[in-house]
């Protein structure tokens, strides 16, 4: 038998060091990432409307390690401590590697761009520097992003492209030695590639999970149903008083949905962004405002006025929501897209329910119990329902 | 309703506008003010196959000590001439397999291993790290085939080890515990010993017997410092419910994702008002690796464990695990989808994970609760 040589043996003394930790997700992190970014400032109003639709205005972001990577000249005392002096140093040289590998065509042209640096940037993964630069391009013509920096050097390393031309939105994931050129707008159209198709498909997507999120999620509806319970949108007797209005509950019935609606809109948008969290108590508390609606029924407080309660609590009801788009993951750039999709179809499933109970009510309203069995026997049911979720809620959470 | 409409259109064009502020500013003070430490430098490209595998392994050892997956990328750069290439030296070949299985492209890594030593079948690390793969996939009897070539290619130490760490998978703890003695008492260095350690330590897991796990984990690192062996020794710490202990083993690790998610699962068993915090940087994380377009089963271990230790989100949690479980199925990736499945209250789901465990013959004392019926 062939004995090893030692390079096996070497080898062999990487595996055992290697393999057993290969393993365990112990290196989960995620690899060497750069951001160029879209930006649509609105320029100054002296500037015509037609310069602004050629102006160009590009931010991108790399990590320093990255830099340090294809730059010798960065550690420059190769102490391996990077100081700001160091990279201040070497900003000339980052920026003319920046202009290097990273190209804005226009017309198939390489504009010319002036990268310049504008911050150091923290990021989950490091310290990146961040470089800015403007350009124009008519409005008419293509444009096209080429990519080569960090080719040769990181076969994993991706530009992530975001933000938008135009008001349409832009995604890509760009590679320097698969993919390292996208066309981001078309010859002769306005036409901004793909992202517009992908905003819709996201769109498409989370609609139906806002439609399913609302039909199985009994307690939004079951806040709603306590809100709309003392709400009656004909009078029994045909008579109506001179000065009543048309269709006494129908203007109160959208004011408390409208205002339900705006209040878990806003939170669930201001989560989905992650500018709020979604704390534990909110589970308890949306039990809680089903209880405290349902009382109010029972004993009515008169400042007390349904839509506004609907709009504060809805706040609440929104953060319940947004954890289904927190977990989903979807891409910056889309979010708006399926977030836009999961709300309208929350509200869409939201009006079928009420649509339904517009017509149950119709036909239970004309009995003489309505009063008694409906809206206050309703509403003990929900408070008691509301008061076991409450506990339930507590207890687990 | 058309209010309605106007509103959320608003809000979303709000939101889309400041939706990309994702780094935060960071303005240096002084010229000497240290930005960042950076990692020891390593060569990015290599004339000599000779010297790529140096380099190479460089790069795989720095990935490896700062948790760093960049380095993998430069790994792989620094192998680009001979990656995917049939005739690609054995050991460079061997290379690219550990590159991918670190990055957890199981499946790639496997066909690499398996052309590559159907044409050179005297490489030992190349059968040890395919019998890594096919423990990782649950395919024992493969890992006993494999682990019987890297006694062919002359590693009889390592064959060895190899065969025992699989026949404990299958619950031959004992034949594992003596076998792993013997190999070393017949080691004279302490990095080989405490390897040993710490497999026999995992081993003593599976058969139930913590107290004796945890002081092989502690003797292990005492004689070999490892962040594998740390991390299954904190993991071990708190299942014992000992996280106060489980965070001075953590102190000191790269700050990865499955050492934060542990850090902040111990902070939460604590009660210490840190854990939030951690959690939201866990997300961001989350959130940055899915922007990348990265496969997803890729991170879905760490994702189940967010939902299950931090969320207490059982159904999440389960969709995650079984993600995960199509990539590896370590006991650990089977526990975590049978604590996720019990915790969102699915017996059907439980059920099925137990005709799937029950497939492909692990044993495990963690799992046994689970296993109401004898698994034969």
């Amino acid at each position: 038998m062939k004995s090893l040589t030692t390079i096996h043996f070497r080898a062999i003394g990487l595996a055992f060091s290697l393999l057993i930790g290969a393993c365990s997700g112990a290196w989960a992190h995620k690899a060497s990432d750069a951001y160029l970014e879209f930006v649509e400032a609105a320029p100054p109003a002296a500037i015509e409307a037609h310069d602004k639709a050629n102006a160009i205005s590009v931010k991108f972001s790399i990590a320093l390690r990255d830099i340090d990577a294809a730059i010798d000249t960065l550690d420059a005392n190769n102490d391996r401590s990077l100081s700001w002096g160091e990279i201040r140093q070497n900003l000339p040289a980052i920026q003319s590697w920046v202009e290097g590998g990273l190209g804005i065509d226009c017309h198939q042209s390489k504009m010319n761009l002036n990268w310049m640096f504008e911050s150091l940037e923290e990021r989950p993964d490091g310290v990146y520097a961040r470089l800015n630069a403007t350009g124009n391009c008519p409005g008419n013509a293509a444009i096209s992003i080429n990519y080569q920096l960090m080719k040769s050097i990181d076969a994993t390393h991706r530009l992530l492209v975001s933000g938008a031309l135009q008001g349409l939105p832009i995604a890509s994931v760009m590679s320097p030695d698969v993919k390292n050129s996208i066309t981001v707008r078309e010859a002769g159209t306005s036409n901004v590639n793909s992202a517009a198709q992908s905003g819709w498909s996201a769109f498409a997507q989370f609609f139906p999970e806002g439609v399913h999120h609302i039909a199985t999620g009994y307690d939004h509806l079951a806040f709603l149903l306590s809100l709309l319970l003392p709400i009656i949108l004909l009078q029994r007797s045909k008579a109506l008083p001179a000065h009543a209005p048309a269709r006494p509950g129908l203007g109160a019935l959208m004011r408390t949905v409208t205002g339900f609606t705006i209040g878990h809109s806003v939170t669930l948008a201001l989560a989905t962004f992650g500018w709020i969290g979604s704390p534990t108590w909110v589970e308890p508390a949306i039990a809680i405002s089903i209880g405290v609606s349902a009382w109010l029924n029972l004993y009515p407080v008169r400042w007390v006025r349904s839509d506004a309660l609907a709009m504060g609590f809805g706040l609440i009801h929104g953060l319940g929501f947004s954890s289904i788009m927190r977990e989903a993951n979807v891409s910056a750039s889309l979010l708006p897209w399926a977030l836009a999709g999961f709300n309208l179809g929350v509200e869409a499933g939201q009006l079928v329910g009420v649509a339904l109970w517009c017509g149950l009510q119709l036909v239970l309203v004309r009995s003489k119990w309505y009063e008694r069995v409906v809206v206050r026997g309703g509403s003990w049911a929900l408070l008691l329902l509301a008061s076991f979720w409450a506990i339930q809620r507590t207890v687990t959470s | 309703m058309n209010r309605f409409a106007q509103l959320s259109a608003a809000l979303v064009l709000g939101a889309t506008v400041l939706a990309h502020a994702a780094g935060r500013d960071l303005v240096p003070t002084s010229d000497a003010q240290v930005i960042v430490n950076l990692p020891a430098r390593v060569p990015a490209s290599a004339s000599t196959p000779e010297a790529a595998a140096i380099a190479a392994r460089q790069a795989i050892s720095l990935a490896r000590e700062t948790a760093d997956t960049r380095y993998l990328g430069r790994a792989q750069a620094i192998l680009a001439r001979w990656w995917d290439q049939p005739d690609a030296p054995t050991e460079l070949a061997v290379l690219q397999a550990t590159v991918l299985q670190s990055r957890h492209a199981f499946d790639a890594a496997r066909s690499v291993l398996n052309q590559t030593l159907k044409r050179d079948a005297n490489h030992a690390q190349g059968w040890l790290t395919l019998a890594t793969l096919e423990r990782v996939a649950g395919n024992y009897p493969a890992a006993l085939t494999a682990c019987s070539q890297v006694a062919r290619a002359g590693a009889v130490l390592y064959a060895a080890a190899c065969q025992l760490e699989t026949s404990s998978l299958q619950g031959r703890y004992d034949e594992a515990r003596r076998g792993l003695d013997a190999l070393r008492l017949q080691t004279p260095d302490a990095a080989t010993q405490g390897w040993l350690l710490s497999l026999q330590a995992e081993s003593e897991e599976r058969a139930g017997r913590d107290v004796q796990a945890l002081s092989d984990y502690q003797t292990s690192l005492a004689l070999a410092p490892d962040g594998y062996t740390t991390l299954a020794a904190a993991d071990l710490l708190l299942r014992m419910g000992r996280a106060d202990e489980a965070q001075k083993m953590l102190a000191g690790q790269p700050n990865s994702d499955a050492i934060l998610l542990r850090r902040a699962h111990a902070a939460k068993m604590l009660n210490s008002p840190s854990w939030p915090s951690m959690a939201k940087e866990l997300q961001d994380r989350f959130v940055a690796l899915d922007k990348r377009g990265d496969n997803p089963a890729t991170h879905a271990r760490e994702l189940a464990l967010a939902h299950l230790w931090l969320e207490a989100d059982g159904t999440r949690a389960l969709q995650a695990a079984k993600l995960n479980l199509t990539l590896q199925k370590e006991p650990f990736d089977w526990w975590l989808a049978m604590a996720s499945a019990e915790l969102a209250g699915q017996p059907s789901e439980l059920e099925r994970l137990r005709q799937q465990l029950a497939a492909t013959g692990l044993r495990d004392a963690r799992l046994a609760r689970w296993l109401t019926k004898p698994v034969l």
